[in-house]
C-alpha cells in the first residue's frame, strides 16, 4: 500500500509537470554533464546484470579533447603476454542432442549467433569428449571391444556431434577442437598399475601400463576419424579431471602415471605426423587437495621427454583459486596454460544474473585470462530446461551456456553465454594481450588485446554497484565511456 | 489511515506546485549572462586559478555561478559561487588537481551561470595546464630536518646523504606564482599523493649514503625497498607484514632480495635453511606455501595453502595442514610473539612427508620449559581440533589432556616433575597415517641448539666470528668507501676508530677515511668498537707496505683502559691518511676511568713509533722524528715522546699527532689541539 501511494503521489507530480511541457515560459533544467563524444569509431557491446543491456551494441567516437582524465585506461601495446587461442564452450553430446532437437532453421540462427566471426559472437574455441562424458547419451568410448583394431567412431559421434560440429565449421571454419576422453575402453583399465587386476567399470580404475601404447594409437585414430570427416583437432587432455574417481566417467591417472603416458601419446603423435597440442592435468587449482598431487603438471615438467610433449596444462575451477595459474606459469613461464571447464548449476545460483555475469567475468574469463590463459573454454554450450540429458552419477544440477526449453524453440542465455560472447566478440584468436597502466578501482577488472589485423580490443567487468566514467587510450586516440553498474562491457576499435 | 493521508496531502502539493509552476511571472525565462574579466589561458596543476566574472540578467535574480574543471571529458574540480547581487563581478579560484600521470594539455573550464528560474548561459575556455618546473624541492624528515632536492632532469628531482634504512618524512613544492600553491606530496592509499599529510615511508635495503628521489610527473619515488623471492615481488599486507604465495619442492633454493638486515632474521628450520651463499634451501615437502615476510621480527612466517587460502585439515585422508593454537609456544621467539589463543597467530606444522607433520621448538626460546598448554587444530581458527580421544603422545615428558586432572582435552602439558631443558632442541611430530582419529605425537630432544652464528656484513661482506662477539674482516678498501654495517642493530652506539672511520649517527655504515689498500677491520660487539690495522696478505703491514705502529704508555685505544704499553704484538696501526702522512687523533683524559675516545693521557705520555708491530726498526735515535714548533708546545722527544717539561694536556680536548714522512729526513711530528 505504501508503494502504491507513493507511485500515486509522483504520477500526479507527474502530470502536473507534464502540464507545462509545452509550455514556452518553462525555465530550461541545467544541461546534463559531458556524454561520449557520438561516432562510430568504437564498437561497444554492453551487457548488464539486470540484462538492461543484453550484449546490446552500440558506437562510441574517438575524443577530441586533450586525454587528461585521471580515470584512463592506458593499453600498452609494446608489452605483450601470451597469444590467444580462443573462447568457447564444450559441444557435449546433450549439448549435440539439443541442437538436433530445434527446428534447423532456428538451430542454424542459434549457431550463426554464437559462432559466426562475422555478425555473431565468434565463439571459436571448443571442446569435446573422446568417448563419452557425464553429458553423453550413454557410456561407452570408440573402441569398447578388446583390441585397438576394434576402433570405431559410434552412432553418437557420428549422429550427433560430428553433425553439429559440420555445420559450427561451416559458420566458423577456424574454429579450435580440443577433445577429452573421461574414460579410456575399460579394457585397458586395472584396478591401480602395482595389481594390475582388470577394473571392468566406466569410473575410477587406473589405466593399465601395459596398454599406454594402445591408448595412444586410440588417441590417434580418432583425431584421424575426425580428420577424415574434415574435422581437424587442435588439442587433447590426456585425461578428464585425473584426480576425479566418481562422475558417470572417469579413471584416475595422478601425475606420476599420466607423465607416463604423455611420453607414449607424444611419441605415437611424433610417428603419426599429428600435431595436436598436449595439455596436461585438466582438473582443479587446488589438485582436490591431494598431497602428492600438487603442483600437477610441474611434476611432468621436470621430467624433459614428457615435458617435450606437452604444449602445457589444462584447469577447471571446482576447487581452488585461479591465482594457481599465475604460480604454475611462473614455475614453468614456457609452457602454455588453458582454462578447459567451469560449469554453472543449482549450487552457484547459476541462472542468476545479476550476481553470476561479474563474478564469472572476473573468475572464468578475465580471471584466467590474466593469468596467462591462452583459451578459455566453458561447460556445456547447450542444456534443457530441465538440466538435461545428463548421465546417472553425473551432474544432474547443470546449467548450460544457454537453456533450452522442451519446447526446443526458447533460448535463455546464462552467464556462460555471456562472459565467453564478451570475450570472442572482440578478441580474435591469435590476438595478443597486452599490457594496460592507469586507472583501477574497487569491482574494475579488465584486459587488454591487440588482434592481428591491428585492431584493439578491451574487455572490462565492473561488478560494483555505481556506473564508472572511463577514458581508454590506447597512444593514438582515447575515448570517453560510461560503464554501468554490474555490468561487462567490450570495445573493439582500430 | 494516516499514511493515506500524508500522500493525499503529497499528491495535492504536487499538484499546486505543477500548476503554481506555469505562472508567467514567476516563470520569466530571462537572459544571464557573463562576462569573465580574467584571462585564463594557463595554469599548472595544483594551481588554484583565479577568475572575475561580471554576471548580470535584466530580467530574473541570479543563483549561481559555477565554474566546472574538466580534464577530458572528467571533471575533477568546481567551485560554486551565490551570485546575489545582479550586476557585480564575482572573484573566485578554481583549483586545478595535482594527480599522477595527468599529461601536460588543455583542459576545459566551464562558467555557467544559472538564474532563479534555471535558465543558464555558458561559456568555456581552454586552460593550458602543465607542470611546474620547480627549481627544488624540500624533503622534510619526520625529525623535522630537511634535505633539499634538486632538479636532475625534467619532473626529476633528488638528494644523496647518509640515511637511516627507514626515511619517513613529506614533500614540499614551493609556490611559484600568484595562482600557484605550496605542494606537500605525502602518503595516502599505498602511493605518494599531493595533499596528503601521512609521511611516505622511504626505505633502503639498508642504512647509509643512498639517494631519494620523486618525479613530479608519476609521483613516483624511491627507494621503496622492494622484497622478492627468486625475482618475484612480495605484496604489502600490512605495514611491516608482505606476504608472497609460492609452489615449491622439496630442496628447491631460494633467494631473497631486498631484506633489509637479512643476516640478522631468524629463519624458521621447520621451513627453510640458510645457505652461505645467501639463498635458502625449503626444507619440507612440495607444494604451495604463502611466506609472510614479518619486517618487525624479522622472519618468515611460512604456511600451507590450499589455492589462496590457509590450507585445512582432510578428515577424511589426514593431508592439507595441521596448526598450533595455545600458549607457550611462540616464533620466533616466545618474548616477541607468543600464540596464545589468538587464532590469527596460529603456527602451520610443516609437512614433511604424507600426513606426518612437524614443528620444531627451542627450550627457552620458542617454547616454555616449565610449562606448555598448546593444542593441533585442522585449520587457523576454531574447528576441527584433536582432542585428547584423537591425539596419543609416545612421548614421557608431553603429554595430551584428556580434560581430565586439571589438564584441558587436546592440550599438551608436561609430566608431573619434568621440564623442558633450556636451549635444547624439540621435535613435535603428529603422525596422522593412521587417521585423524588415531594421530600419534612424538616429541624428540634433539640435545642442545648449535652455535648459531649471527651474521654481521660489512660493505656487503660476511664478516668472520667464532663466538657472535668479535667479527673480522680482512679486505681491500678505497679511501673514501662507504661501508654499510648489517647485523649491528646499535651501530650509533659504536666508537670507530677516528682515523680510520667517520661514523655518522644513524647513516647504518661507516665511512673509510685511511688510504687505499689491504686491511684487517675488527668490530667487537662487547666493546661496541671497530678498529683496523693495515695488511700485507697473511701477515701485519710494515713500514714498507705503509704502516708506522705505536706502542709505549699515556696511549690507548678505544680508551686508556687499554693502554698500549710495551707489547710486541699488540701495537697500535697508525693510520695512514695520506699518502706517507699518519695520524693518531684522540681526547685527553685520565689514566683510570676515561671515557671511550680518551686515548691521550693528560699527565703523561711515553711513547714511541715502530716500523712493525714490535721490536726492530723504529722512530727514535738517529731515525728520530722532527718535531715541529707546534708539536714542541705539547711533546719533546726524550728517547720516547713525552710531554713538553710543565705540560700537561687539557682534559676533554682533542688532540692530534701527525706523522709526515713526506718531507725528507726522518719526518715529522707535528701534535696540535683541535
Amino acid at each position: 500500500m505504501k508503494t502504491m501511494n507513493i507511485a500515486l503521489a509522483l504520477a500526479v507530480a507527474a502530470v502536473a509537470a507534464t502540464a507545462c511541457d509545452n509550455d514556452p515560459k518553462i525555465g530550461p533544467q541545467p544541461k546534463p554533464e559531458p556524454t561520449p563524444e557520438a561516432g562510430t569509431d568504437v564498437r561497444v557491446i554492453t551487457t548488464t546484470g539486470s540484462r538492461s543491456f543484453d550484449l546490446t551494441e552500440s558506437t562510441i567516437g574517438f575524443s577530441s579533447r586533450d586525454n587528461m582524465s585521471p580515470s584512463s585506461i592506458y593499453l600498452r601495446p609494446q608489452e605483450e603476454y601470451q597469444t590467444m587461442d580462443g573462447f568457447g564452450v564444450a559441444i557435449t553430446g546433450s549439448t549435440c542432442y539439443n541442437l538436433l532437437r530445434m527446428n534447423p532453421d532456428d538451430r542454424s540462427e542459434f549457431l550463426r549467433a554464437t559462432f559466426s566471426p562475422d555478425g555473431g559472437y565468434g565463439f571459436s574455441y571448443c571442446r569435446i569428449s573422446i568417448g563419452c562424458s557425464d553429458f553423453s547419451l550413454s557410456e561407452y568410448t570408440c573402441c569398447d571391444t578388446p583390441g585397438i583394431e576394434n576402433f570405431a567412431l559410434t552412432d553418437e559421434e557420428l549422429a550427433y556431434v560430428i553433425p553439429v560440429l559440420k555445420e559450427i565449421l561451416a559458420i566458423n571454419p577456424d574454429l579450435k577442437i580440443m577433445g577429452t576422453p573421461w574414460t579410456p575402453p575399460r579394457w585397458m583399465k586395472v584396478d591401480n598399475i602395482n595389481d594390475r587386476n582388470p577394473h571392468n567399470q566406466w569410473t575410477s580404475g587406473s589405466l593399465n601400463p601395459a596398454c599406454y601404447a594402445d591408448y595412444a594409437t586410440y588417441f590417434v585414430k580418432w583425431i584421424q576419424a575426425f580428420k577424415a570427416q574434415g574435422i581437424d583437432i587442435y588439442s587433447v587432455t590426456p585425461q578428464n579431471e585425473p584426480l576425479n574417481r566418481g562422475n558417470s566417467a572417469s579413471c584416475y591417472m595422478p601425475w606420476e602415471e599420466e607423465r607416463e603416458f604423455v611420453k607414449a601419446l607424444g611419441a605415437a603423435f611424433k610417428a603419426a605426423g599429428i600435431d595436436t597440442r598436449i595439455y596436461a592435468f585438466d582438473h582443479n587449482y587446488n589438485y582436490d587437495n591431494i598431497e602428492s598431487q600438487k603442483g600437477y603438471p610441474l611434476n611432468i615438467y621436470a621430467d624433459d621427454e614428457a615435458a617435450g610433449y606437452l604444449a602445457g596444462a589444462a584447469y577447471h575451477n571446482y576447487g581452488g583459486d585461479k591465482d594457481e595459474l599465475t604460480v604454475v606459469h611462473n614455475a614453468m613461464p614456457g609452457k602454455d596454460l588453458v582454462f578447459t571447464e567451469t560449469s554453472i548449476g543449482t549450487w552457484n545460483d547459476g541462472r542468476n544474473l545479476t550476481t553470476k555475469l561479474t563474478d564469472d567475468m572476473e573468475q572464468v574469463t578475465l580471471g584466467t585470462v590474466n593469468r596467462w590463459c591462452k583459451g578459455v573454454i566453458v561447460w556445456n554450450l547447450m542444456l534443457d530446461e530441465d538440466r538435461g540429458p545428463y548421465r546417472p552419477g553425473g551432474c544432474a544440477t547443470c546449467f548450460g551456456a544457454v537453456d533450452i526449453n522442451k519446447d526446443y524453440t526458447t533460448i535463455t542465455r546464462n552467464s556462460h553465454y555471456y562472459v565467453i560472447a564478451h570475450m570472442s566478440s572482440v578478441v580474435k584468436p591469435d590476438a595478443v594481450r597486452i599490457g594496460t597502466e592507469g586507472f583501477t578501482a574497487p569491482g574494475l577488472t579488465y584486459t587488454a588485446f591487440k588482434n592481428t589485423d591491428g585492431s584493439y580490443a578491451l574487455v572490462l567487468s565492473n561488478s560494483s554497484s555505481a556506473a564508472m566514467n572511463i577514458t581508454v587510450d590506447d597512444g593514438n586516440h582515447h575515448f570517453y565511456t560510461e560503464v554501468p553498474a554490474n555490468s561487462a562491457v567490450s570495445y573493439a576499435w582500430k | 489511515m494516516k499514511n493515506h493521508s500524508i500522500y493525499g496531502m503529497m499528491a495535492l502539493a504536487a499538484l499546486t506546485a505543477g500548476f503554481t509552476s506555469c505562472d508567467d511571472d514567476k516563470w520569466a525565462e530571462g537572459a544571464p549572462a557573463i562576462d569573465v574579466h580574467t584571462s585564463l589561458g594557463n595554469a599548472h596543476f595544483g594551481d588554484s586559478l583565479a577568475f572575475s566574472v561580471r554576471a548580470s540578467d535584466p530580467e530574473v535574480a541570479l543563483s549561481t555561478l559555477k565554474a566546472t574543471l574538466f580534464f577530458g571529458e572528467e571533471q575533477v574540480s568546481e567551485t560554486v559561487i551565490r551570485t546575489k547581487q545582479n550586476g557585480a563581478d564575482y572573484e573566485g579560484k578554481i583549483y586545478i588537481p595535482y594527480m599522477a600521470n595527468i599529461p601536460d594539455g588543455r583542459a576545459v573550464l566551464r562558467m555557467r551561470l544559472q538564474n532563479v528560474n534555471f535558465t543558464t548561459t555558458e561559456q568555456t575556455f581552454e586552460v593550458h595546464v602543465t607542470h611546474a618546473d620547480y627549481p627544488s624541492l624540500q624533503f622534510v624528515a619526520t625529525d623535522g630536518t630537511e634535505y633539499t632536492m634538486e632538479r636532475t632532469e625534467q619532473y626529476c628531482y633528488s638528494f644523496t646523504d647518509r640515511l637511516p634504512q627507514e626515511l619517513k618524512g613529506h614533500i614540499v613544492a614551493p609556490k611559484l606564482d600568484d595562482n600557484g600553491n605550496e605542494i606537500t606530496f605525502g602518503w595516502g592509499n599505498g602511493a605518494i599523493v599531493a595533499g596528503a599529510a601521512d609521511p611516505i615511508p622511504f626505505s633502503n635495503s639498508s642504512a647509509g649514503k643512498y639517494t631519494v628521489s620523486f618525479n613530479t610527473y608519476s609521483l613516483e619515488g624511491s627507494p621503496f625497498t622492494v622484497l622478492t623471492f627468486n625475482g618475484r615481488t612480495f605484496s604489502a599486507v600490512s605495514e611491516t607484514v608482505s606476504a608472497i604465495d609460492m609452489t615449491l619442492t622439496q630442496g628447491q633454493t631460494i633467494t631473497p632480495a631486498g631484506f633489509p638486515e637479512f643476516d640478522s632474521w631468524w629463519i624458521d628450520p621447520d621451513w627453510l635453511t640458510r645457505n652461505d651463499d645467501g639463498t635458502l634451501t625449503f626444507v619440507p615437502m612440495g607444494g604451495t606455501y604463502r611466506f609472510e615476510a614479518d619486517m618487525a621480527r624479522k622472519y618468515f612466517r611460512v604456511y600451507t595453502l590450499s589455492g589462496s587460502d590457509p590450507a585445512t585439515l582432510d578428515e577424511a585422508t589426514g593431508t592439507g595442514a595441521v596448526w598450533v593454537i595455545g600458549d607457550n609456544v611462540g616464533k620466533p621467539s616466545l618474548s616477541s610473539n607468543t600464540v596464545g589463543w589468538t587464532t590469527e597467530k596460529a603456527i602451520c606444522m610443516a609437512p614433511v612427508a604424507e600426513k606426518v607433520y612437524r614443528i620444531t621448538l627451542i627450550g627457552g626460546k620458542t617454547v616454555g620449559t616449565d610449562a606448555i598448554n598448546f593444542k593441533f587444530f585442522g585449520q587457523m581458527g576454531w574447528g576441527f581440533e584433536f582432542g585428547g580421544d584423537k591425539l596419543t603422545s609416545t612421548s614421557s615428558i608431553v603429554k595430551v589432556g584428556t580434560g581430565e586432572g586439571g589438564h584441558d582435552n587436546g592440550n599438551l602439558y608436561l609430566e608431573e616433575g619434568k621440564t623442558l631443558e633450556a636451549g635444547h632442541i624439540y621435535t613435535f611430530t603428529v603422525d596422522l597415517t593412521a587417521g585423524t582419529s588415531a594421530a600419534v605425537l612424538s616429541v624428540t630432544d634433539d640435545g642442545e641448539q648449535p652455535f648459531e652464528e649471527q651474521v654481521v656484513r660489512m660493505g656487503g661482506e660476511k664478516m668472520t666470528t667464532l663466538d657472535n662477539e668479535v667479527y673480522t674482516l680482512h679486505t681491500t678498501v678505497a679511501q673514501g668507501a662507504e661501508l654499510a654495517v648489517s647485523g649491528i642493530s646499535d651501530l650509533d652506539e659504536y666508537y670507530a676508530d677516528p682515523d680510520y672511520f667517520t661514523l655518522a649517527e644513524g647513516s647504518g655504515a661507516v665511512g673509510f677515511n685511511a688510504v687505499d689498500g689491504e686491511y684487517l677491520i675488527t668490530l667487537n660487539r662487547s666493546l661496541r668498537t671497530i678498529a683496523a690495522k693495515k695488511m700485507n696478505g697473511d701477515a701485519e703491514a710494515t713500514l714498507a707496505e705503509g704502516a708506522i705502529w705505536m706502542m709505549g704508555w699515556g696511549v690507548g685505544s678505544p680508551s686508556l683502559d687499554s693502554q698500549f704499553g710495551w707489547n710486541p704484538g699488540q701495537a697500535y696501526c697508525v693510520a695512514q691518511v695520506a699518502p706517507g702522512v699518519y695520524q693518531f687523533t684522540g681526547q685527553a683524559g685520565p689514566e683510570h676511568g676515561s671515557s671511550t675516545g680518551m686515548r691521550l693521557r693528560t699527565d703523561y705520555l711515553s711513547f714511541k713509533f715502530f716500523h712493525q708491530n714490535g721490536w726492530g726498526g723504529e722512530f727514535a735515535g738517529d731515525n728520530a722524528f722532527t718535531l715541529t714548533d707546534a708539536a714542541k708546545a705539547y711533546v719533546k722527544d726524550a728517547g720516547n715522546i713525552e710531554l713538553a717539561d710543565g705540560v700537561q694536556l687539557e682534559e676533554g680536548a682533542t688532540y692530534r699527532i701527525t706523522i709526515n714522512l713526506n718531507g725528507g729526513g726522518n719526518g715529522t711530528l707535528d701534535m696540535v689541539k683541535l
